[in-house]
């Protein structure tokens, strides 16, 4: 077949950066490309200084990105551990752009934190996925085993750190 | 081999039914407790459960009722173990998914008949459901590109439509046509224009997320819906699609050939699905009376009119 399939955009939700990226990543490659959840959350920082000023960084780039405005979750760095499997399902069930962007706007337009089952939940329904589903599916085996898995693809294509853009 | 997950408090009952099933060459494990059976059921589904229905009606773990809700593991047959004595509950079980029942004392051969018996309508009904997925990709389906086909992606055109209002989620779609689609039927023959269409498919599909939908409207005309896709990006996104059609010939009927497409795109601003397909149609329209193998975009939609009293 002839043809080059589309790029890869790996992200965490956890990664404000990743949030950032997302919202302006179809218009800046010009292409749709597959976004793909993995466990590489954000971390490595301090002291709260540190990330008073990381988060000052992330809203003069929202600023400047045009994006809507920072509002910054009340706990940072969070568990996204269920959130990630969430949006693991949701790619599964075709609908992981429409979730993640809900969730990360959840956490950084919204403020909330992506730990509590119900942000989660919040974006899920935004993404017209039945709450039940994606608890169930969040809780799956076979979900957390995608996660993983996609997480050591990413890692063997040489992401290290979220947000990235791979072609495959 | 069936596999099956015997569910019992007690330890005699138990191994009595695991020996019979056993004997028969059925593949067993077992569980004393509710909340052990289920632990084993989302370990690995089997396809009978055989519980002692005061297992299984236990408040606290419900069995029967988690089997039956849960989306993954709702198929697995289950068979009560209940004395004759329990009319009304095994009648209420029977009609809450119970697929049957062995009264208590256990007979082998009944215990053995009745898990086969059930081992099959699960079987069958794994057959029923895989028919109506194969029934859904014919009447969804189109058979020549592998796309989805007219009646399935105006449907999901206009849930999607829907979704985006509701949520005030970017949509765009993207209407293709093929390029001189009658001179590669009339030069080539038909067999070429299929084949040429089946390679645009493939290409297209290549290209696009699994959140998007693809579908043949109709003789050389296709439909992109681009789900959660800014009207900012839509110039570029759309460029790369045409590109990806006609960056490289395609080999029909043994000859070499560029086939290209022109598109029009239009993202929703609010309008109704039938609206948003004609502008994206104006906007095809104008890209062919262009010069063709190029991508042009639709106006944005005018705001409803006042109502005025």
């Amino acid at each position: 077949m002839e043809g080059v399939a589309q790029p890869r955009f790996y992200f965490d939700l956890g990664s404000p950066r990743a949030w950032l990226a997302a919202e302006r990543v179809v218009e800046d490659l010009g292409e749709v490309p597959e976004f793909v959840p993995v466990a590489m959350p954000e971390g490595g920082f301090r002291c709260d200084a540190e990330i008073d000023a990381y988060f000052e960084d992330i809203a003069r780039e929202a600023e400047r990105l045009g994006v809507l405005a920072l509002r910054r979750p009340p706990v940072f760095p969070t568990d996204t551990g269920f959130a990630m499997l969430a949006a693991t399902y949701a790619r599964q069930i075709g609908k992981v752009v429409a979730f993640s962007l809900g969730a990360f706007r959840q956490a950084y337009n919204g403020g909330r934190d992506l730990s509590e089952q119900d942000t989660v939940l919040l974006a899920g329904a935004a993404a017209e996925i039945h709450p039940a589903a994606l608890i169930k599916g969040a809780g799956l085996r076979s979900t957390a085993e995608r996660l993983r898995v996609a997480t050591e693809e990413a890692r063997a294509a040489g992401v290290t750190a979220v947000p990235a853009v791979v072609r495959p | 081999m069936i596999d099956v997950i015997v569910g019992h408090a007690d330890d005699l009952t138990r191994g009595l039914v695991r020996s019979a099933l056993e004997d028969d060459g059925c593949h067993v494990r077992d569980a004393a407790s509710a909340s052990a059976l289920l632990a084993a059921c989302e370990e690995d589904a089997p396809d009978v459960v055989v519980v002692d229905i005061a297992l299984c009606a236990r408040e606290h773990t419900p069995v029967l009722a988690r089997l039956k809700q849960d989306p993954v593991l709702f198929p697995v047959a289950v068979v009560l173990l209940a004395p004759a004595a329990a009319p009304r509950e095994v009648l209420r079980d029977l009609d809450r998914g119970a697929q049957d029942i062995i009264l208590t004392p256990i007979r082998n051969m009944d215990v053995v008949a009745r898990v086969r018996a059930a081992a099959r309508t699960k079987a069958l009904q794994e057959e029923f459901l895989k028919r109506g997925r194969a029934m859904e990709d014919l009447v969804y389906g189109d058979p020549l590109t592998g796309l989805h086909n007219r009646r399935f992606i105006l449907t999901q055109l206009s849930a999607l439509v829907g979704s985006a209002r509701r949520h005030e989620r970017d949509l765009l779609i993207l209407l293709l046509d093929v390029d001189g689609f009658k001179s590669v039927n009339d030069e080539l023959g038909h067999a070429a224009g299929d084949a040429a269409l089946v390679e645009i498919a493939a290409r297209l599909k290549r290209r696009l997320r699994r959140e998007d939908y693809v579908g043949r409207l109709g003789g050389d005309e296709i439909l992109i819906v681009l789900p959660d896709t800014p009207a900012r990006a839509a110039p570029r996104v759309c460029e790369d699609l045409r590109e990806v059609v006609g960056q490289k010939p395609m080999v029909l009927e043994g000859l070499s050939r560029t086939i290209t497409v022109s598109g029009g795109w239009a993202a929703w601003s609010g309008e109704d699905t039938d609206v948003l397909l004609k502008r994206a149609d104006d906007a095809l329209y104008r890209a062919k009376d262009a010069g063709r193998n190029r991508i042009c975009g639709a106006a944005f939609a005018a705001p409803p009119a006042p109502v005025t009293t």
